[in-house]
């Protein structure tokens, strides 16, 4: 093994990074147990802080812990102003405001109990550990070499993609320059309307040269040379795809849904993926390109999806073992309980914090 | 030292713990064991059917009006509500199903009560209620939004793969020890009439063998419910995915028996439902403070390294 | 390499060809240069070369162009990327991808390219354009002159045999521009990559081109070498208009030559040309400790001016000196952190902009953010509202500055020339009497620029202050008195225009590289002659 190189510095595969953020998503949604999901919390944000790069997305990790912080708080919120007496120990009595008739069922304010605010707390947490924790793999996963990492059938979505993503701030900084050269003719004067077209109109027209232009570099640097491909073939291939498609969907619905014919799920569900597989491989046969450094999958990306998929396994045996310490019950009042095994394997998403190389430093970031 | 120190530190979580959580599971501190004696108050009866163990029979004694669930609690009953309604759908009495317990529900191969979502029609705590002397009629209104009958009875039944025809009904009749033989007056209650799951039923005029002084002034505690035990939205007006047939109303006709009544106890030697929880989870006392330990060591950790990567940065 | 027999190309709708019956053959290797006006079919000849016109333009071509033997005809352009390398006048427009490393990769993606070819090519490529250091930054970062590099290295990876370039370095100060232009020459040199380039400002090119093509605009094309082709052309760089003054021959092409032959017309010239600028008027703006910053970085730092009347001033330095922010925050309409800017008496930034443009009026960078009508009267007629002027007054104006543009036409379709007089009408409608122009010449061909003198020149005699940011050294030289240049945002040098221009060799004109003594124009020198003849 190569022990030396294993940790010099290099970004690691971005579906690497998804698989671990995802695992401790899953995890989090098995429980509602405040010390669980503070945990995970801690894991994802310390993780993220260790092994993120400087680039902007990685920088927008704070954007989801105020987005978290925010749907705790609201959560909380609702469950004081609407319907907050579930439960016996009354904390809060506010005065109840009366509704009309029609709006039968909903209630405002009123008694505050505190079942029902841990109630909306432990609910809130959750969601926002796992919208964290998709925040994370946005932080550490270069979204732009996700897209590269694609199957090649997906190519032109991804280009598709890429492009859209250059033409926003490119849009932004059109419409930040022309709202200024507007000062310069007079600025506010006129009409509403007659302000906002003298801004959209050169803005437009400005995406409009832009993209024109953009077309015609892509077309001549060879943007969609894919060969010409029999159309017995494309059907083939097209036909496979939608096939296992349709197969994936039916599996999915079929596994979650317990009370559909068993025969439905798993073997459906597989032998659509099988399907839709061969529909990408052959479609991506057919596509002579090439990709600059392809993301390879080394060892260290395996240690971080196995530690984020260590994460779910152990929420969901641990269910199997302790089951009412992952939602605690809310009926008596009492500090949640906590076993070994869920915090064990929580802590588990841990480890690619400390056995995995660095990123990249990126070289020159001062622009210029 | 350390270990002093340890000891400290579980000694005082195991008083936290200890004196936040309540001592037993039957709250004796409510409601009364055995029936009601007057035409106050509720009698609820709690079947567990198959689940095992025995049918528990107690009183809310002096009420007048309130709500099943007002009954049920203030019988003293430790209940849970499912995480998606509260209590408005009630998944667990007396902590049975348990979360560690395997229900044998038809198509549900090892089904545990986890309490997160609405039970499946295989197996969950059917809703009852009777006048005195009257026959068991299965609630057609969620239990927080029917009120119960003033020196009548409420009934839980758990049923595991029943139909709506084979609902078990709870095996202890609902007569009051001393009025056997008395005819049943109770009037027969409206069915919700609306689609709305929020309808409440109207504080019923005074029904029982005697016709009483007192006006349905108290207004019953105000809360959203679902109709009968049939899972319906609080939150939101959606149609759960997963709703029991309604189930149809028996015929009252029957007479109901006291003789055929099984063993039942007041309750009075139940286990401690939280100390049962925690014998069942296997959790420990140290885990919280481990994983708070954990919690903070992490934050600190990820403040210190942001920082560091900012001076970094900026250097 | 690149062969045309007899092309000939309309534009939809219109009836008379852009380009007619033209046949040519460019060699390998060989570095040509082709001129024109705006207009005259440049581009449209460029396009021709990968396919682009008519493929993706649409239009009728008739007659065949190949390269290496391949008809454009057989394929759209993308199936010509191994063999043309097109970069356009605006390489972030061009750009697809948002970092050196897989701009410069993307082209061999598309063409399937090995990984390790790939990862080989780039960091040749890296070396090649001297851009290593710029590996991993996001293109948008980047200076202009790095990104033209990085468009010419992304298709120079795809080991293109011929380089097509339309004007690369129109948005480039002279040093970028000099970069460029050696890093094609290297091409031509080391690789033998066969280049085409349009370029307004031959000057530049001239020394490195084997082989001119003059596009006058009636669909033909003049061919030859660089000497050949100008010995005619109306229009032609300062180089070579002293050399037709002098009545050199062979015409002197690079600056090296001119000085060889140069000895005779100096001893003719009087010993300094006369500077005896218009008499300059009372400051009409005065500014003191003008401070611009984007959050940490510094953009003006502390720069005291004053614009007087029938004066015009250039401001020069390179790209991001700081020459935009501080003619935004003259104006009023920028951001300004401290000092001071006083203008009859008012700040302009205290104003609201309606007013301060009649104190101050500016045309920005991008002319055409000033544009939003259909057409050109209407335009105009929405100046006069917004200005509150008379009626017509903005239309007078356009007619004086740029006559003979039909009031019904787009804005859009107008050439760049036409639509900068059109914004400078609609500024002047407000009637301020400071003017500021930020990178007024980019783009223009001789004509235009000569006449954007003339408009200046007007503007200036009739008491107006005139303030132009330019990298344009020649037309520096013709219509300013008084030059200034920035340096990260500090003025480091301000003078008389012959001052400024004569003491550092980055400024100098062409003639004045020649001449020396002070003189800086061909039109100085030919005022000067016949006064020696007498």
């Amino acid at each position: 093994m190569a022990g030396a190189t294993y940790f010099l510095p290099r970004d690691l595969h971005p579906g690497a990074w998804w698989l671990w953020a995802l695992g401790l998503a899953v995890g989090a949604s098995r429980t509602t147990n405040p010390w669980l999901l503070l945990t995970i919390l801690a894991v994802a944000c310390y993780v993220v802080v260790a092994r993120r790069t400087d680039a902007p997305w990685a920088m927008a990790f704070r954007m989801y812990l105020y987005l978290g912080a925010l749907i705790v708080t609201f959560r909380v919120l609702f469950r004081i102003i609407f319907g907050g007496a579930e439960g016996s120990t009354i904390i809060l009595r506010l005065p109840e405001i009366p509704l009309p008739a029609w709006a039968a069922g909903i209630r405002l304010l009123g008694d505050v109990s505190a079942e029902s605010v841990l109630g909306g707390l432990y609910d809130g947490l959750r969601l926002a550990t796992m919208v964290i924790c998709l925040g994370a793999a946005n932080a550490l996963a270069n979204p732009k070499r996700l897209l590269k990492a694609m199957p090649s059938a997906l190519y032109e979505v991804g280009t598709a993609v890429i492009v859209a993503m250059s033409v926003f701030p490119q849009l932004a900084e059109s419409v930040v320059r022309v709202r200024q050269a507007r000062k310069l003719r007079g600025g506010h004067g006129g009409k509403r309307f007659h302000a906002l077209r003298a801004v959209v109109i050169p803005v437009l027209a400005d995406a409009l040269d832009r993209s024109l232009r953009l077309a015609a570099s892509m077309d001549s640097r060879g943007y969609g040379r894919a060969g010409v491909v029999a159309a017995r073939t494309r059907l083939v291939t097209g036909t496979l795809m939608i096939v296992g498609l349709i197969g994936v969907c039916v599996g999915v619905y079929a596994t979650l849904d317990g009370s559909t014919p068993r025969y439905l799920a798993a073997p459906v569900l597989f032998s659509g993926v099988v399907v839709a597989l061969i529909g990408f491989r052959t479609a991506g046969a057919r596509v002579k390109r090439s990709r600059y450094r392809p993301e390879r999958w080394q060892l260290a990306e395996v240690v971080v999806a196995a530690s984020g998929i260590g994460v779910a396994v152990a929420m969901f045996a641990t269910s199997s073992v302790d089951p009412t310490n992952l939602n605690p019950s809310l009926v008596t009042l009492s500090w949640p309980m906590l076993s070994w095994l869920p915090l064990g394997g929580v802590l588990l998403g841990l480890v690619p914090a400390f056995l995995t190389p660095l990123p990249q430093p990126e070289l020159e970031r001062v622009p210029a | 030292m350390t270990r002093r120190l340890a000891k400290a530190l579980s000694a005082v979580a195991v008083a936290v713990l200890a004196t936040a959580t309540p001592a037993s599971a039957i709250d004796h501190s409510k409601g009364a064991p055995g029936f009601c004696h007057g035409d106050t108050g509720v009698t609820v009866v709690v079947d567990f059917q198959q689940l095992g163990g025995t049918t528990i029979v107690r009183c809310l004694p002096g009420a007048t009006a309130g709500t099943g669930l007002d009954a049920l609690k203030g019988a003293g009953f430790q209940v849970a509500g499912v995480q998606r309604w509260g209590e408005a759908f009630i998944c667990r009495v007396e902590n049975r199903p348990s979360a560690v317990e395997v229900v044998p529900v038809n198509g549900r191969e090892k089904y545990r009560e986890l309490c997160l979502d609405t039970p499946p029609a295989g197996g969950y705590w059917s809703y009852w209620h009777a006048g005195n002397n009257c026959s068991w009629t299965y609630s057609q209104w969620g239990v927080k939004n029917r009120q119960f009958i003033p020196g009548g009875f409420e009934g839980w039944s758990f049923s595991l793969n029943a139909t709506a025809d084979t609902n078990p009904v709870p095996r202890v009749a609902p007569v009051r020890p001393g009025t056997e033989g008395r005819l049943c007056n109770a009037l027969e209650e409206a069915k919700p009439n609306t689609n709305d799951p929020n309808e409440r039923q109207q504080p019923a005029p005074p029904a029982g063998e005697r016709p009483r002084e007192e006006s349905p002034t108290t207004t019953p505690k105000p809360a959203p419910g679902t109709p009968g035990q049939a899972p319906a939205p609080t939150e939101a007006p959606v149609s759960s995915d997963r709703v029991l047939p309604p189930p149809k109303p028996r015929p009252s006709s029957a007479k109901p028996d006291p003789a055929q009544n099984v063993a039942f106890t007041g309750g009075e030697g139940a286990a401690d439902v939280n100390q049962l929880i925690k014998d069942q989870s296997g959790s420990s006392d140290y885990a919280p403070w481990v994983a708070a330990g954990a919690v903070v060591l992490l934050a600190g950790a990820t403040v210190f390294t942001a920082r560091r990567h900012r001076r970094a940065r900026e250097s | 390499m690149i062969d045309l027999d007899g092309v000939s190309f309309w534009y939809h709708g219109q009836p008379e060809p852009v380009l007619f019956d033209i046949t040519l053959s460019i060699g390998e290797s060989e570095l040509v240069l082709l001129a024109g006006q705006t207009g005259a079919g440049k581009s449209t000849l460029l396009g021709t070369i990968n396919g682009l016109v008519p493929h993706f333009t649409g239009g009728h071509l008739e007659g065949s162009v190949s390269v290496a033997g391949v008809s454009t005809r057989s394929g759209p352009p993308r199936e010509f990327a191994h063999l043309v390398g097109m970069v356009g006048q605006d390489p972030l427009a061009g750009f697809v991808t948002d970092t050196v490393e897989e701009e410069l990769a993307y082209g061999m993606e598309q063409l399937g390219v090995a990984p390790p070819v790939m990862r080989r090519r780039v960091e040749e490529t890296l070396d090649l354009l001297g851009i290593a250091e710029l590996r991993r930054r996001a293109l948008r970062t980047l200076s202009g002159g790095q990104q033209q590099r990085v468009a010419i290295g992304s298709v120079l990876t795809m080991h293109p045999r011929v380089l097509v370039l339309d004007e690369p370095t129109s948005a480039l100060d002279p040093t970028a521009a000099e970069d460029v232009l050696a890093t094609l020459a290297r091409l031509v040199h080391d690789l033998g990559t066969t280049v085409v380039l349009a370029e307004h400002r031959m000057e530049r090119v001239i020394p490195f081109a084997d082989r001119m093509l003059y596009v006058p605009g009636d669909g033909s094309v003049r061919d030859g070498t660089p000497a050949e082709v100008l010995r005619e052309t109306p229009v032609a760089p300062p180089i070579v208009e002293l050399g037709r003054l002098a009545g050199w021959d062979p015409l002197p092409m690079t600056v090296r030559d001119a000085r060889k032959q140069a000895g005779p017309l100096r001893s003719r010239l009087p010993e300094k040309p006369d500077h005896t600028s218009a008499v300059v008027g009372e400051p009409l703006l005065s500014s003191s400790g003008v401070v611009v910053r984007y959050g940490q970085t510094v953009a003006v730092r502390g720069v005291d001016l004053d614009l007087r009347a029938r004066e015009i001033l250039a401001i020069m330095g390179r790209n991001g000196s700081g020459k935009s922010s501080l003619l935004w925050a003259l104006q009023g309409s920028g951001p300004r952190q401290g000092g001071t800017v006083q203008v009859d008496g008012a700040d302009p930034k205290a104003l609201p902009s309606a007013r301060a443009r009649k104190l101050v009026g500016l045309v920005p960078q991008t002319a055409s953010d000033l544009l939003y009508l259909e057409t050109v009267a209407d335009e105009c007629a929405a100046a006069d509202l917004e200005a509150g002027a008379e009626p017509g007054s903005c239309e007078a104006l356009l007619a004086r500055l740029a006559p003979g543009i039909a009031a019904d036409r787009h804005p859009r379709d107008l050439s760049e020339g036409q639509r900068l007089a059109l914004v400078l009408a609609v500024q002047l409608s407000a009637a301020p009497r400071v003017m500021l122009l930020d990178e007024p010449t980019r783009g223009l061909d001789y004509t235009a620029k000569a006449s954007l003198a003339r408009i200046v020149t007007s503007l200036a005699a009739e008491g107006r202050a005139v303030t132009i940011a330019t990298h344009d050294v020649e037309f520096v030289a013709t219509v300013a008195q008084r030059v200034i240049v920035m340096a990260e945002g500090e003025i480091v040098s301000d003078g008389p225009t012959a001052e400024v221009l004569t003491g550092s060799p980055a400024f100098a004109t062409q003639v004045a590289k020649i001449l020396g003594g002070g003189w800086l124009t061909v039109s100085e020198v030919a005022a000067a002659l016949p006064r020696v003849l007498r």
